[in-house]
């Protein structure tokens, strides 16, 4: 084991034995989950992973101090979470949330400006040193050229970003994301994904971000805190927690199946109809899917009785040829080919 | 580059800034002229300069009309617009609602319930031709229950403002503390006099006349205090504006601002209620025509902006009410209206289509 006095230096939060959940009333506490051993090393992106309602936005909340844990301790460069104030939290910890927040009357540069509030006088006056980390944290998510946009004329994805360099603006050691992909398309998602992967690897932050895309979880973190629904957070490399079969067992409900392979739920129809399929490579790979997706258990050995489908490749134009006893069939895309085979079975129906 | 990009306009931002301040103080310096000058007997304007400047011996009548008639209405109008306008402004941003005002915790309805009980009292104890007798007095009860009334309003919501965490529970509990209030004062109109409702009914449309040398005694420490509090509130009204858990996260220490943003509105809306009585519209036009002409949501831009187009607005307002001329005077709350409801209707109309898009 390498763990030696750097991984000491590397660990940035710990907790304690945290019990987090909510006061309901004067007495009674509705415990989300409870005897919590977490740790945060700089450099790292964790992914908070669990189903929806399992409690990842207050686990994110009472790591960031907002919220009171009901047990345990958070523990913050050896500090406890409680004897910091606030000012003090905001230059160790930057958030980014879900909400799209509507700021009237500001540009993406008075926003990234707020991000300065726990480092600026009374006035909030931004000094030379002010300015260039503003102007820092808006290339560091690739937004330079958002500066003079309004904030209300801004996309989800860009709007998400400036949100990123808010937070990278109070030149926080940690930060702390729920789901801030949750209204984006997929392209932005990677993108906000990929960044923050790399503030943690070039920057040297801590980043957790809770994120409900598993595949993308799986893709780019380095270490997955698995929140299951019955309050425990399995931990380690994604690898790990997919060959443990945890990954599987929580993400699958009957009839879907997570495959941890292509990190996905793959879909197969009926596979009560079978079918001879002669093609290799990429060509192959998507028609296979296709002929799945629409229900055929597919082969490459000869079989009687079944229909044969042989691709053939010539430069950019590629053929489907359908066989079935004495017809015949060719075509140019996998869709007419579909179509081409329900006719075939319907006429054999019939 | 990109930052020099930045500086530059940021310097042509300065630049507009500092013209429409000094655009407006000039403007906000011509209708103080304007108020003074006009009205049931005109006085020239460049009289009404050399009486302020302490000239002017030769006509005492002139100098005791200006300085003694005009001057605190004017300074009240100046006084009450630049209060309501913070207070509208304060209570936008903490329940990020445009259509919050400086009244939404209820404080009106509390000084409307302290003068109504005085109506009520004085009419059914006998006490009317009593109090209608002492004059000045009678008025000066009205101030101070309107004060206590207010008061009462103000402990209320600052101690529900401690326990209740949810802004849209203190919200909607200052709106029905409101009605609540309302309903008891329509009972003890229902079995007042008629000359006393009257009264009443005067007092619920706002005047500046109302305050004289000795209001203004107590009213400009008061407000002008608590404006100069709302200055280094500033830069915590910004982070405000985007929800309480972002603005704790940046270091906003948000209970403690919430705290003062809502003993600042309470005193500056009691303040001009029991002097001026519920001046309507004014305190939520104010911020958003601030907003508009400004083109910045920047608080340390707005609140000094506020503070100047609240003055103008209600200057501009007590010369319209004086308009008519011979003694006649219109009800302000009829002209602010005249003038705050387009805005307000400007305001939902242009959020609607914001929403849409």
């Amino acid at each position: 084991m390498w763990e030696g006095p750097d991984m000491k230096k590397e660990l940035l939060l710990r907790t304690e034995d945290l019990n987090i959940g909510y006061k309901k009333g004067s007495k009674a506490q509705m415990i989300i989950a409870t005897g919590l051993k977490l740790e945060i090393f700089r450099g790292e992106l964790v992914c908070l992973v669990g189903p929806n309602g399992v409690g990842k936005s207050t686990l994110l909340r009472t790591l960031a101090g907002l919220h009171v844990p009901l047990g345990g301790r958070v523990i913050l460069k050896e500090r406890d979470i409680s004897s910091i104030s606030s000012l003090e939290m905001a230059r160790i910890q930057g958030l980014v949330l879900t909400e799209k927040i509507e700021m009237e009357g500001f540009n993406v540069f008075d926003m990234i400006a707020l991000g300065r509030f726990s480092h600026t006088d009374w006035k909030g006056s931004l000094t030379g040193k002010d300015h260039r980390i503003i102007a820092e944290s808006l290339q560091l998510v690739r937004g330079e050229h958002l500066a003079e946009r309004k904030i209300n004329e801004l996309s989800d994805g860009e709007r998400q970003k400036v949100m990123i360099a808010r937070a990278l603006a109070q030149e926080p050691e940690l930060i702390l994301l729920d789901e801030p992909t949750s209204f984006l398309d997929l392209l932005r998602k990677v993108e906000v994904v990929r960044i923050m992967r790399e503030l943690a690897r070039k920057q040297n932050k801590a980043v957790v971000m809770a994120l409900h895309d598993i595949p993308l979880a799986l893709q780019y973190a380095d270490r997955l805190w698995l929140f299951e629904p019955s309050g425990t957070i399995r931990d380690g490399a994604p690898e790990d927690l997919v060959l443990s079969g945890k990954i599987v067992e929580i993400f699958s409900s009957d009839p879907l199946i997570f495959d941890p392979v292509t990190g996905s739920y793959p879909f197969y129809g009926d596979q009560n109809k079978q079918i001879v399929l002669k093609g290799a490579g990429l060509t192959g790979l998507w028609t296979r899917k296709a002929l799945e997706k629409e229900g055929y258990s597919v082969t490459e050995e000869d079989l009687s009785g079944v229909p044969l489908l042989e691709i053939s490749n010539r430069g950019n134009s590629r053929q489907w040829h359908l066989s079935q006893g004495s017809r015949n069939q060719s075509y140019s895309c996998i869709y007419d080919m579909l179509r081409g085979l329900r006719n075939i079975v319907t006429d054999l129906q019939a | 580059m990109a930052q020099d990009n930045i500086s530059m306009s940021s310097a042509k931002k300065n630049r507009r800034m500092k013209f429409l301040f000094t655009g407006f103080s000039i403007v906000m310096l011509f209708l103080f002229i304007l108020g003074l000058s006009h009205g049931s007997v005109r006085i020239p304007s460049k009289e009404v300069f050399i009486i302020l400047t302490g000239g002017g011996r030769n006509n005492p009548v002139w100098t005791d009309i200006v300085l003694n008639l005009r001057l605190p209405r004017i300074l009240a109008a100046m006084l009450a617009g630049s209060a309501l306008g913070i207070g509208g402004l304060l209570m936008q941003t903490l329940f990020l609602n445009p259509l919050a005002g400086p009244f939404v915790l209820g404080i009106n309805a509390g000084a409307s319930l302290g003068v109504a009980l005085v109506i009520l009292l004085s009419g059914i104890a006998g006490f009317s031709s009593f109090l209608s007798g002492l004059g000045l007095l009678a008025e000066m009860g009205m101030v101070i229950s309107a004060t206590i009334g207010s008061a009462l309003v103000i402990m209320f919501v600052l101690v529900l403002a401690r326990k209740i965490a949810s802004k849209t529970v203190l919200l909607l509990i200052g709106i029905m503390l409101g009605y609540a209030v309302s309903a008891l004062v329509s009972v003890l109109i229902h079995f007042s006099m008629a000359e006393r409702v009257q009264s009443f009914l005067a007092w619920t449309f706002g005047s500046f006349s109302t305050v004289s040398w000795k209001e203004l005694k107590v009213m400009i420490p008061i407000v002008a205090i608590s404006l100069a509090l709302t200055f280094p509130l500033g830069k915590d009204l910004n982070v405000l504006l985007m929800g309480e858990t972002y603005a704790s996260s940046m270091g906003v220490a948000v209970r403690k601002v919430k705290y003062s943003i809502i003993l600042l509105t309470a005193l500056l809306a009691a303040t001009v209620t029991a002097f001026c009585g519920p001046v309507a519209f004014l305190g939520i036009a104010v911020p958003h025509l601030g907003r508009n002409i400004a083109r910045t949501g920047d608080h340390r831009v707005l609140i000094p902006m506020c503070i100047l187009l609240g003055s103008i607005v209600a200057l501009l307002s007590d010369l319209i009410a004086h308009l008519p001329g011979q003694g006649v005077v219109l009800p302000l709350n009829a002209v602010t209206s005249l003038i705050g409801a387009p805005v307000v209707i400007w305001v939902i109309t242009r959020y609607q289509h914001v929403g849409r898009s």
